[in-house]
């Protein structure tokens, strides 16, 4: 199934007919709703707890407010559930603390994140907010194969990390905080950059 | 690192801490050192969260005032070599070098290793490989390290270049579960000595390649090795039978190269055989056990039956 097809629906944009099962809906934080079939909600630990507690029947999907979803807006939200519903009714992994894990990207998780860094890094967020194990893991091993073979100056524009000046203001930021351990490394950094801004290794 | 998960992050540095780990888990470690310099509060993070890294080998070489370190990594792989110069040490890495007066090149190089294994939780590894010299000061030195830290190398293969009795002391610090394939080229033929049998490091590894060294221990410290490749001094008669006995019995053995300087003559135990070799059933009766003698070379080979001339016979 390609990204385009997968059955999440925008219900401002809805143009096809929704398979009759369960389904809930859902309001991004600017105002776009969604229906999510009950299978594919699974995938989300987070959501599948609420829509478990909420106790929902056909008709109070209908008829109460959709469920809002404060943090997260429309275009991510939309991904998320294109993610799910693709997905629905595979095994969720179990975390067995054993990181790194071996994660392979499908193809459709693949084109699903051929979006810009920025919007990659909120959908990574959202999957962490919601709890949906695998897209966390697939999505987290995108951004980390982002990274081969590139130098640091590549890797701040790649990361969208913050300037130098930036950087100053998250040292004055750390020192306040008082942790023994940031000024050490603080030292250690300017060290290195001094040597010629690469790490021994 | 964002501390709560209230707001999207616009950048790598405003992940929540849970998906932040998760992608520096998966960068490996030579784009982590490059991480470090990009910004401080990463450095700080990577530095201080003991972050998972997956090391696909590390290679050790010690030499005559010299150290080499090699660690490959998410396929890209970090060079360094430290060697001794006046009274400092050279640094090489990359097509850079740096000079470290007053400082030992044995002591510099065991702390990039402390460093590797402090700063992250190293996971398993692929493949280690030392090679050293009859100055055993280093790997004492990494020995001591990984003693008093406890760590404990999950390595799937280990390939040793030294004495026996410096391979007898390093074993231990292998996980025996983990270790599987071990590697031996032996630089000095020691007397007779069965500590390294001991251990179950040896008795738990299923691959074995030993070169140069030739044993002059019993044969049955190898008879459960799935894929062995070994000299022996002498084989005897009780040899052959007791490796005809185990390798027809076992339903994971492969193959053995065995070399020897005496043997008794194979026909004496297997029956004579015009061409030197011998076909037995295995007691899974889809393998047979392939022998073949070729002055002082055995092999053995458990085939599917198919492939052998028994099936003809079927």
């Amino acid at each position: 199934m390609s990204v385009e097809n997968a059955p999440v629906v925008d219900v401002d944009e809805a143009a096809i007919p929704v398979e009759k099962k369960m389904y809930y809906r859902f309001e991004s934080n600017d105002k776009k709703e969604f229906r999510v079939s009950e299978l594919a909600i699974q995938q989300s630990e987070t959501l599948n707890r609420l829509v478990e507690a909420m106790g929902y029947t056909s008709e109070d999907v209908e008829n109460k407010p959709a469920i809002a979803i404060e943090n997260i807006d429309g275009k991510t939200l939309k991904l998320v559930f294109q993610w799910c519903e693709h997905h629905k009714g595979e095994a969720i992994p179990v975390d067995d603390g054993s990181v790194p894990k071996i994660v392979e990207i499908p193809e459709f998780d693949a084109k699903l994140m051929d979006i810009d860094n920025g919007l990659l890094f909120k959908l990574i967020w959202a999957a962490d907010y919601l709890n949906i194990v695998q897209l966390l893991n697939v999505s987290c091993k995108k951004v980390a194969n982002m990274a081969q073979g590139k130098t640091p100056a590549q890797l701040r524009r790649v990361y969208l990390l913050p300037s130098d000046e930036e950087d100053e203001a998250a040292k004055r930021a750390a020192q306040e905080a008082q942790d023994p351990r940031a000024r050490e490394v603080e030292e250690e950094f300017e060290e290195r950059k001094r040597q010629g801004g690469n790490s021994f290794f | 690192m964002s501390s709560s998960a209230t707001t999207s992050p616009v950048s790598l540095v405003d992940m929540p801490e849970l998906p932040l780990k998760h992608i520096l888990s998966y960068v490996g470690f030579r784009s982590l050192q490059s991480l470090r310099l990009v910004s401080k509060p990463l450095c700080q993070f990577i530095d201080t969260k003991k972050l998972h890294v997956q090391i696909d080998y590390i290679k050790i070489k010690t030499y005559q005032r010299g150290v080499e370190l090699k660690l490959k990594s998410c396929g890209l792989v970090s060079h360094l070599e430290m060697k001794m110069q006046g009274e400092g040490t050279n640094v090489s890495f990359g097509d850079k070098s740096r000079y470290y007066g007053n400082t030992d090149y044995l002591g510099f190089s065991v702390n990039l290793l402390k460093y590797v294994f402090n700063t992250y939780t190293v996971h398993t590894q692929k493949r280690l490989e030392y090679s050293g010299g009859e100055d055993s000061t280093f790997l004492e030195m990494f020995q001591t390290f990984l003693s008093e830290q406890r760590i404990i190398l999950r390595v799937f293969e280990l390939s040793f270049r030294g004495f026996e009795q410096q391979a007898v002391r390093f074993l231990p610090f292998f996980d025996s579960n983990t270790l599987k394939s071990l590697i031996f080229n032996w630089i000095f033929i020691d007397e007779l000595n069965f500590d390294l049998m001991l251990l179950e490091q040896w008795k738990k590894a299923r691959f074995l390649f030993s070169d140069q060294k030739i044993f002059r221990v019993p044969i049955q410290h190898f008879g459960h090795f799935e894929t062995a490749n070994f000299y022996m001094q002498n084989i005897t008669a009780q040899d052959l039978l007791h490796l005809k006995e185990k390798y027809t019995q076992s339903p994971v053995f492969s193959i053995a190269n065995i070399y020897c300087e005496r043997s008794v003559s194979p026909d004496q135990v297997y029956g004579e055989s015009e061409e030197n070799e011998w076909i037995f059933r295995c007691s899974d009766p889809n393998y047979a056990l392939i022998i073949d003698y070729f002055y002082g070379y055995y092999r053995y080979c458990r085939t599917h039956i198919s492939d052998t001339t028994l099936s003809a016979f079927e």
